[in-house]
């Protein structure tokens, strides 16, 4: 995973850069996983990222009703 | 309780991609082994799983705990699992903290806050805060 180096509020961040999954075969055997961002890739790159960005920004704990 | 770093090497978990065979291991080690392990569509099951964001291959780990969703990079669920943790429980909760940074931990993460709210008994907000601390302090 490539990360790109930002800086917000004077504080360091590392955010992943979105990268476009190529389809492959379904029948996967083994699944692995490091740290990509997958739910985002079918949406606008740019979008994503300063929707990202400004998840990034902002430290706590959110509800979702 | 251990620490995350101890935790990362008493099962052998290594900065790099984690697979599901990996984390069904570490899972039947702490006696969670009724938690379920779903690609990012699911159909999901079961109150507590072990998610990954891509439809059919491996990205991303993610967890939810009941109510309770848990993404080492802070963002927020997908849709098809908030809708599911929403019906379940009239609501979902879930951390903005970025945890993950510059490294490939997010199963090693996500077994780890397993650990401190299922087998210590931590509640889910002071587990995070606590993996959160332990990373950045």
């Amino acid at each position: 995973m490539t990360l790109r180096k930002i800086t917000i509020d004077n504080s360091v961040r590392y955010i992943p850069i979105f990268e476009k999954i190529k389809e492959t075969d379904n029948k996967p055997k083994k699944i692995k996983a490091s740290g990509s961002l997958p739910h985002k890739q079918n949406k606008n790159t740019s979008q994503n990222n300063k929707k990202f960005l400004k998840n990034v920004a902002a430290s706590g704990f959110k509800y979702l009703k | 309780m251990i620490t995350f770093n101890d935790f990362v090497q008493k099962f052998n978990l290594k900065n790099k991609a984690t697979s599901n065979i990996k984390i069904h291991q570490v899972l039947n080690s702490i006696g969670l082994d009724n938690v379920g392990i779903y690609l990012r569509d699911g159909p999901f099951k079961t109150d507590i799983g072990i998610v990954n964001l891509h439809p059919n291959r491996g990205s991303h780990w993610i967890l939810y705990i009941d109510e309770n969703y848990f993404d080492s990079y802070g963002c927020v669920p997908p849709k098809k699992l908030s809708n599911f943790i929403i019906k379940r429980n009239g609501y979902c909760l879930y951390s903005e903290y970025q945890i993950q940074k510059n490294d490939s931990f997010c199963g090693s993460y996500v077994l780890y806050i397993l650990y401190l709210t299922k087998v210590i008994g931590i509640d889910y907000k002071c587990a995070v805060l606590n993996l959160y601390y332990q990373r950045f302090s």
